[in-house]
């Protein structure tokens, strides 16, 4: 009878101890299951975004830092995302756009798009920039995808999508 | 002695197999004061009485039309089949799966998720999908629905998948065990809360606008399952303000519809006519709708059904609708109730600017 409860303790520990082992990537549902990627320090030699006032701004920064150096912007939207909890914020500057994805406490520049000529990238282009000048600037290995070029250095992706030949949209994203 | 040695070894494998079935039971995600979302597409199955219209589709269907005011109002029975971040296969799966038990007059489908042309994440695949009855629309739907890290296996057996949970297990996942409370009215999940859409983002231009292929081809399916089973299907885009709905997107609807002979609806082109305001009727600043939104949606939508698809029956006074219904009624008007009262709590805590 003794062998008996020694086999069933044993088979209930063996599947307890499956159970319990770790392991796994967080649990998909219930405590913790947000989907984003978290946030990774800035590789040297990415690209980077540097504001009319010389305010470099860089994805994956953290946004507090970005708020202290940018100031208030011009309009906030905040977007909480179905189900999980978290905001994808949105904060629209002059000239420019950045997005960030919660992780933790904290907020991370997720992208940071231009939106108007009054800006332009470190290497100097902007929108209204010809598809020439876009790869006179970064090289003509723009990829394959159709209407846009896009560039990657240091965990950044930067993207170009050009209608008719110019850019109309200029894009900072994690590669 | 033999006899023994395999009455023996059957009983340990189902013992095994309660046991297995107990720890499962166990560390499945609850979804009950959590993550509500994950709830919802299980809950259809607790149904008693059939539907003339069923809404399949993102959250955009789930936040976005109340069927209770369809019953009030114009005696529609409707269900909403609709899960965060659904996927247009998994649409389709939920649809085909939904006529093996019943068969509506109308599906309504909502079309933002004809944006995705692959799969997005597990954390939603399992809101999704976990809450389908084993069966080959759910296999179907997994395939199709995996990102690369997951596997079928842990769909199949969830433990396999849940099994870290052990250190986040409460007491309601010992409560839950076995039954779960509803979450949702008909698949409606409310929320009373109000806060104003300001500065709501355009969308930002995009390299390509085309929809993938494969949303097709699910879109496709879903027009030639609902002619096999002579429901008509009725596309609709939601008034949500946000994710962007671009002009592009909307011409790809409004050719297809024309296309293959669908009534088609956007929602964001009658915002004025269905007396939206979305300083009033948003709880998540134009994202999804409130319940005063949703209920003046359902009302615009109502009388749309009935003048637009007279097959779809006003079925007050006829059982067993009038029952299941008034019963619905009394629970939605419950839940409106204790919202409205923690809605008013929390305003009073903490008013927002």
């Amino acid at each position: 009878m003794k062998q008996k409860f020694a086999a069933l303790a044993l088979a209930l520990g063996l599947t307890l101890s499956l159970a319990a082992c770790g392991g796994g990537n967080a649990p998909a549902g219930g405590e913790s299951p947000a989907p984003q990627n978290s946030a990774a320090p800035q590789a040297a030699g990415a690209y980077v975004f540097t504001t009319g006032d010389g305010v470099t701004v860089s994805v994956d920064e953290d946004m507090a830092q970005v708020l202290t150096d940018l100031g208030e912007a011009q309009s906030y939207f905040e977007a909480e995302s179905c189900a999980f909890e978290g905001l994808d914020k949105t904060y629209t500057y002059p000239g420019f756009v950045i997005t960030t994805r919660p992780d933790g406490e904290n907020d991370y520049v997720n992208s940071i798009r231009l939106t108007d000529d009054s800006v332009s990238t470190v290497e100097g282009v902007y929108i209204g920039s010809s598809e020439a000048d876009v790869k006179a600037a970064y090289g003509e290995d723009g990829g394959a995808d159709q209407g846009m070029l896009s560039y990657t250095a240091g965990g950044v992706s930067l993207n170009f999508i050009l209608e008719d030949g110019a850019v109309i949209s200029i894009e900072y994203l994690p590669a | 002695m033999r006899k023994k040695l395999i009455f023996t070894g059957v009983l340990w494998c189902v013992l095994l197999a309660v046991a297995l079935w107990l720890l499962n039971a166990l560390f499945m995600p609850k979804y009950m004061s959590e993550i509500p979302e994950g709830a919802l597409i299980a809950e259809y199955y607790n149904e008693t009485a059939d539907h003339d219209v069923v809404f399949i589709g993102d959250c955009e269907v789930y936040e976005n039309f109340s069927p209770d005011v369809l019953w009030r109002e114009y005696g529609i029975t409707s269900y909403i089949r609709g899960s965060a971040q659904q996927l247009i296969w998994q649409s389709y799966y939920l649809m085909e799966e939904t006529l093996k038990y019943e068969t509506p007059k109308v599906m309504v489908f909502n079309v933002l998720s004809m944006q995705y042309g692959e799969p997005q994440s597990e954390a939603y695949n399992r809101l999704n999908l976990d809450g389908m009855r084993l069966s080959p629309q759910k296999l179907a739907a997994v395939e199709a629905s995996m990102t690369e890290e997951e596997s079928m296996l842990s769909y199949l057996f969830p433990l396999l998948r849940y099994h870290t949970r052990w250190s986040e297990l409460t007491a309601e996942d010992v409560k839950y065990m076995f039954h779960r409370d509803p979450v949702s009215d008909s698949g409606y999940l409310m929320n009373v809360e109000v806060r104003p859409a300001e500065n709501v983002p355009e969308g930002a231009p995009l390299a390509d606008y085309q929809f993938a292929e494969v949303c097709y081809d699910y879109l496709d399916k879903m027009v030639e399952l609902c002619e096999n089973h002579g429901v008509e299907l009725v596309l609709i885009k939601a008034p949500s303000l946000y994710p962007y709905w671009y002009g592009q997107w909307e011409e790809q609807m409004e050719d297809y519809a024309a296309e293959k002979g669908l009534k088609y609806i956007n929602f964001l082109e009658l915002i004025d006519e269905a007396g939206l305001d979305f300083s009033t009727d948003t709880y998540d600043h134009g994202l999804h709708l409130n319940l005063y939104g949703a209920e003046k949606l359902s009302h615009w939508f109502g009388s749309w059904l009935r003048e637009n698809c007279p097959q779809v029956a006003d079925r007050r006074g006829e059982e067993p609708y009038e029952t299941v219904w008034n019963e619905k009624s009394e629970a939605y008007a419950q839940r409106k109730a204790q919202l409205e009262a923690a809605w008013a709590a929390e305003q009073k805590e903490e008013p927002e600017a």
